[in-house]
């Protein structure tokens, strides 16, 4: 009898183990399925293919998209599903040894010092234990800044992972509703696949699987790669080639590509947020270019164009801290806005213009330094940076008059010096300055590129410089905001080699 | 006689060519530029009405916008008579008057305001934020008198008086802060007085409480959500270190000392009722007890002795809930996991934790002399995500009857003016002062029949508010119109075009914002500069763009 108990026992135990680790196996390879990627999901009011919210929580946990391959994972998704569904033992244990979440703050460090490595990180299932700790901190600190914002932004991050980890935070398109996960117990993966198919038969005109499509392809990677191929080509070649022409286009086209496809996922202008205005300038300022440099036969416009182009894809690929790039539902009064679609169009144009004259006012700058231009090269190019601000000028007029019928159609007034608006006007103010200065002894022909190059800096500060610097509150820039860093590495840059430009000329 | 008149007209003219340059128009956008960075930066750092008071709306630029509007205009008139290759230039200059002309049009005549809309509440008033006003409300006889405030963004002297009243000083952001003062002399016994900092995971707070009977503004005791705060004095901490079993202290007021009766072997009984009762002489009066039904002496036949010195505390009944006693620089609390009455210094930087909620205590300030008032301070604002988040409130200091004090945005004050010279008026009247912004009425009426906010699907982000209202205009019948007002679809009715700007939760009766109920808001505008800046708007463009086409050909003569 007891023998028997005995083996009735093992085989219980062996079977439930078996059946355990089939399970376990069961979820793992059905996180890995590519279809699951597809599958919609419904967050901050939008519905999206899940790899793509997938990469934006990793984004927001990790600060990089590819956090998952130091996992041996495949792909984001697998990460979040994992997360959400995985055995507890499986998912704590990388809580404690394989998720970080980076301390920028020197009081943040301090605060929890006694708890994270010394690495200046903090394991999450540390952050979890911590996360009151780090509240009552919170709630001592009196003064708004960028220690207060990161205790509030670990505290997001405390919470966001906990919702995953309740199965609180995945919505699943189920019996024509969204749901979380939870409600589903217990979870039937088919069900889960099927979803894509079911959603898109109740929504055809949803292009939502777009997204993915979108975000796989990387086409603004590719363009980064065709346009450094055009200006090698186009810059070391001394007669007109064809195969610069081509990559040129190419590259256009590939940005007209991806910007078409984010106008069809998002339903509306691609020009509502920061990325998307960096990408919309990049691919105007060289159709702006193409124009310019066919009619007016000169390839040096596409040049300066590709330029351009290039260091704004450099920004869309690199400064994901700055420039994020996941779409979101616009606030109410950004939505049907034809005026604002005009206004921040031509206003984007406009900036793509003077961006045209920046790299080559800087070309010439230094040419002068150097020694290397003669009287007629000088006035060549002066004539070149002035077509740019001819466009720029009447285009940011037109910009800036459209920002106020806009104003005035959405608040009821054409201008209450709204920061962003007198910037607008500041730029188009300073390029007056250089335009009205011309024509006095004030501004020589030496000096008007020196200016031209400095007075790009109006542009940048516009553009960038009011929403990460002034509207984030001066009192708060610091770590987080990659902004300001940008902005003012911009600033310097611009500022040695204006000076040192300046004093070789001048030795001269 | 005519040399002068020569003289003038070259001079004249001189001005003319001067403010007509190039280089004065380079001068003035420059300086024109540096003031909007200045204004941006302050807006940033310090919010929009005070960089509207620094810059915008400041004399010094309204001064450089007319040298702007100067030296468009000579650099226009000193081109005449026209050539055909100036059309472009003309355009654009005429272009910049008109619109410069249609801002002043604006500026002068137009209106910009906030009307706020309570569900069901007939109103026509429209909130002008742009001007403050110090209002005298007579509530006896009705009358209402009223002063503008100054525009500076700074605090500055006024010694304006109306009858009684001395306006000594307007702080247009103003923080209010404790401050503290000396008692005079002729209270005998000092009164403490402490700032505590309360904080734990959920909340933070600072507490002024005081013992002062100076300290109008501030209380002896406070709640803060199921905790209360009991402020008593200082002498009382010795008797709740000694608790005897009784657990009850008995407190001379008068003498500020406390005892607890098993040192003066008083004993406790019980009345018929089963109450705990105590009884003790001095100086042959009876003082009695019934601790648990009131704190009071009471007499033979049981009515609380008005003259008596002494108060008794039975403790036990504060054992069950969160009570905190505080005595200046020192705390007492019972606690249930020890079941004992605990007590620990509270030194000034000191802190410590309590037992509920894991909250923490911290003595702030703490005086013996001085009792504290609220007073205002001007401070430079500061503006986070859209709001002041410091200095939000406008303060005046007033003076009536030889005292001194503080009339803000946020408390209005009630005070009694002097009795009327001729004695008809004995009482005196009661006077409401208060800072408000200055308003208009509509020549119509609104109310607000349904507020909608509809949401982005799964979140509680707003994706379209939407106004239903009723448009009542009593000078053409009493018809009321259904007016539908979304984002970008605002109501035009008599010249006033009103917008929907925001929102507001409203408030149920315990001040706690209502779920899923607002009320609306509703920008004003009537703008007569319009057509003129549109008009303006468009010559600039389009002569922008025709100069440049004329001048396609032509290389700039200087840069070559």
């Amino acid at each position: 009898m007891n023998k028997l108990n005995h083996f009735f026992y093992w085989s219980l135990t062996i079977f439930i183990s078996f059946n355990f680790s089939l399970r376990a196996n069961n979820i793992t390879s059905f996180c890995q399925l590519e279809d699951l990627q597809k599958t919609p999901t419904l967050q901050d009011g939008r519905v999206k293919p899940l790899e793509s919210y997938a990469r934006d929580v990793e984004k927001f946990l990790f600060e990089k998209k590819s956090y998952h391959l130091k996992l041996d994972l495949h792909s984001s998704t697998e990460f979040y599903c994992l997360l959400s569904l995985a055995p507890q033992e499986k998912t704590l244990s990388w809580l404690k040894k394989d998720l970080w979440v980076n301390l920028h703050h020197e009081k943040t460090r301090d605060l929890l010092k006694n708890t994270h490595d010394g690495k200046n990180a903090l394991s999450y299932f540390q952050l979890q234990i911590q996360a009151d700790q780090i509240r009552s901190a919170l709630m001592r600190e009196r003064e708004e800044g960028s220690y207060k914002k990161e205790l509030q932004n670990l505290l997001s991050k405390a919470n966001l992972i906990q919702t995953i980890l309740a199965k609180e935070n995945w919505m699943v398109f189920h019996e024509g509703d969204f749901k979380n996960i939870s409600e589903l117990d217990p979870l039937n993966q088919e069900d889960l696949i099927a979803s894509t198919q079911i959603y898109q038969d109740k929504n055809p005109d949803d292009f939502y699987l777009l997204e993915l499509t979108y975000i796989k392809l990387n086409l603004y990677s590719w363009a980064l790669l065709l346009t450094l191929m055009a200006i090698l080509t186009l810059a070391f070649s001394r007669r007109e080639n064809y195969l610069g022409w081509s990559l040129s286009i190419l590259t256009l086209t590939l940005q007209i590509t991806a910007t078409t496809m984010r106008i069809l996922i998002s339903n509306r202008a691609p020009i509502t947020n920061m990325y998307e205005t960096v990408m919309f300038s990049g691919m105007g300022c060289l159709l702006l270019v193409t124009f310019i440099a066919f009619f007016k036969k000169d390839r040096r416009f596409l040049l300066a164009g590709l330029v351009y182009n290039f260091s704004t894809l450099l920004m869309i690929r690199f400064a994901n801290n700055m420039l994020s790039s996941s779409i979101k539902p616009l606030v109410p009064v950004l939505r049907d806005n034809f005026w604002l679609s005009t206004h921040v169009t031509t206003v984007i144009l406009s900036y793509s213009a003077f961006a045209m004259s920046w790299p080559l006012a800087n070309w010439v700058i230094i040419r002068l330094a150097q020694g290397k231009l003669t009287k007629d090269q000088l006035a060549d190019y002066n004539g070149l940076l002035y077509t740019s601000l001819k466009w720029g000028t009447v285009l940011l007029s037109a910009g800036v008059i459209l920002g106020g019928v806009w104003a005035d159609y959405s608040w009821g007034r054409f201008w209450g010096w709204d920061p962003k608006e007198t910037w607008s006007l500041i730029v188009l103010l300073c390029y007056m300055v250089i335009l009205h200065g011309k024509s006095t002894q004030w501004i020589t022909k030496r000096a008007f590129p020196f200016l031209v190059a400095f007075a790009f800096l109006s542009v940048i500060f516009a553009w960038f410089g009011v929403n990460y610097i002034l509207a984030s509150g001066l009192h708060s820039y610091g770590f987080s905001e990659g902004g300001a860093i940008f902005i003012l590495s911009i600033f310097m840059v611009q500022i040695i080699i204006g000076l040192w430009c300046y004093w070789q000329t001048k030795k001269r | 006689m005519m040399s002068i008149k020569k003289k003038i007209a070259s001079l004249l003219h001189s001005f003319e060519k001067t403010l007509g340059s190039l280089k004065a128009a380079v001068v003035i956008i420059t300086l024109f530029i540096i003031s909007l960075i200045i204004g941006t930066f302050a807006e940033s750092l310090y919010g929009t009405e005070f960089a509207s008071k620094l810059i915008y709306r400041s004399v010094p630029f309204m001064l450089l916008q007319l040298l702007l509007f100067l030296s468009i205009y000579f650099a226009a008139a000193l081109r005449l008579p026209y050539k055909k290759r100036l059309l472009g230039f003309y355009l654009t200059h005429l272009g910049l008057i008109t619109l410069l002309a249609g801002s002043f049009i604006t500026y002068k005549a137009g209106i910009d305001g906030q009307t706020i809309l309570h569900p069901n509440q007939l109103t026509a008033e429209v909130e002008l934020t742009d001007k403050a006003k110090f209002v005298i409300q007579n509530e006896t006889q009705g009358e209402k008198v009223s002063m503008y405030l100054p525009s500076s963004p700074f605090s500055s002297k006024v010694n304006v008086s109306h009858k009684d009243i001395l306006v000594k000083k307007y702080i247009p952001f103003g923080e209010r802060v404790v401050e503290w003062k000396k008692a005079d002399s002729h209270l005998t016994s000092s009164f403490p007085s402490t700032t505590y900092f309360l904080v734990n995971a959920f909340t933070s707070q600072e507490i002024t409480l005081s013992a002062s009977p100076l300290a109008q503004e501030f209380e002896s005791s406070a709640t803060l959500g199921p905790l209360t705060l009991h402020y008593l004095p200082t002498e009382l901490y010795s008797c709740f270190a000694n608790l005897g079993p009784s657990k009850i202290l008995v407190y001379n007021a008068k003498e500020k000392i406390c005892f607890i009766p098993e040192e003066r072997k008083i004993e406790i009984k019980q009345t018929e009722g089963g109450k705990k009762f105590l009884a003790f002489k001095e100086n042959n009066v009876i003082h009695a007890f019934i601790p648990e039904v009131r704190p009071f002496d009471l007499d033979e036949n049981l009515q609380p002795r008005a003259d008596s010195p002494y108060k008794v505390f039975d403790l036990k009944i504060f054992e069950s809930s969160p009570n905190l006693f505080l005595f200046g620089e020192s705390l007492s609390y019972f606690s249930q996991e020890e079941d004992k009455w605990k007590t620990h210094e509270l030194k000034r930087g000191q802190s410590r934790e309590l037992p509920w909620m894991k909250m923490t205590i911290e003595t702030i300030t703490h005086h013996q002399d001085l009792y504290p008032a609220h007073g205002y301070v001007s401070v430079l604002p500061i503006f986070k995500n859209n709001e002041i988040v410091k200095g939000g409130e406008k303060a005046i200091l007033v003076e009536m009857k030889g005292q001194e004090f503080w009339v803000s945005s946020r408390f209005p004050q009630k005070v009694k003016t002097y009795p009327d010279k001729q004695g008809l008026q004995r009482e005196g009247q009661e006077l409401r002062l208060s800072i408000e912004n200055d308003s208009l009425q509509l020549p119509f009426s609104l109310v607000l029949k349904e507020f909608i906010m509809k949401k982005d699907p799964g979140t509680n982000n707003p994706a379209s508010f939407e106004s239903f209202v009723n448009v009542i205009d009593s000078r053409k019948s009493s018809k009321k119109e259904l007016a539908h007002i979304y984002m970008n679809n605002p109501l035009k009715k008599d010249d006033f075009t009103l917008y929907q700007a925001s929102y507001f939760p409203l408030q149920d009766e315990r001040g706690n914002p209502k779920e899923d109920e607002y009320g609306s808001v509703l920008t004003v505008n009537y703008d007569p500069g319009r057509p003129i800046k549109y008009a303006g708007s468009l010559l600039i463009v389009f002569g922008a763009a025709l100069h440049f086409w004329i001048n396609r050909k032509k290389k700039e003569k200087v840069l070559l």
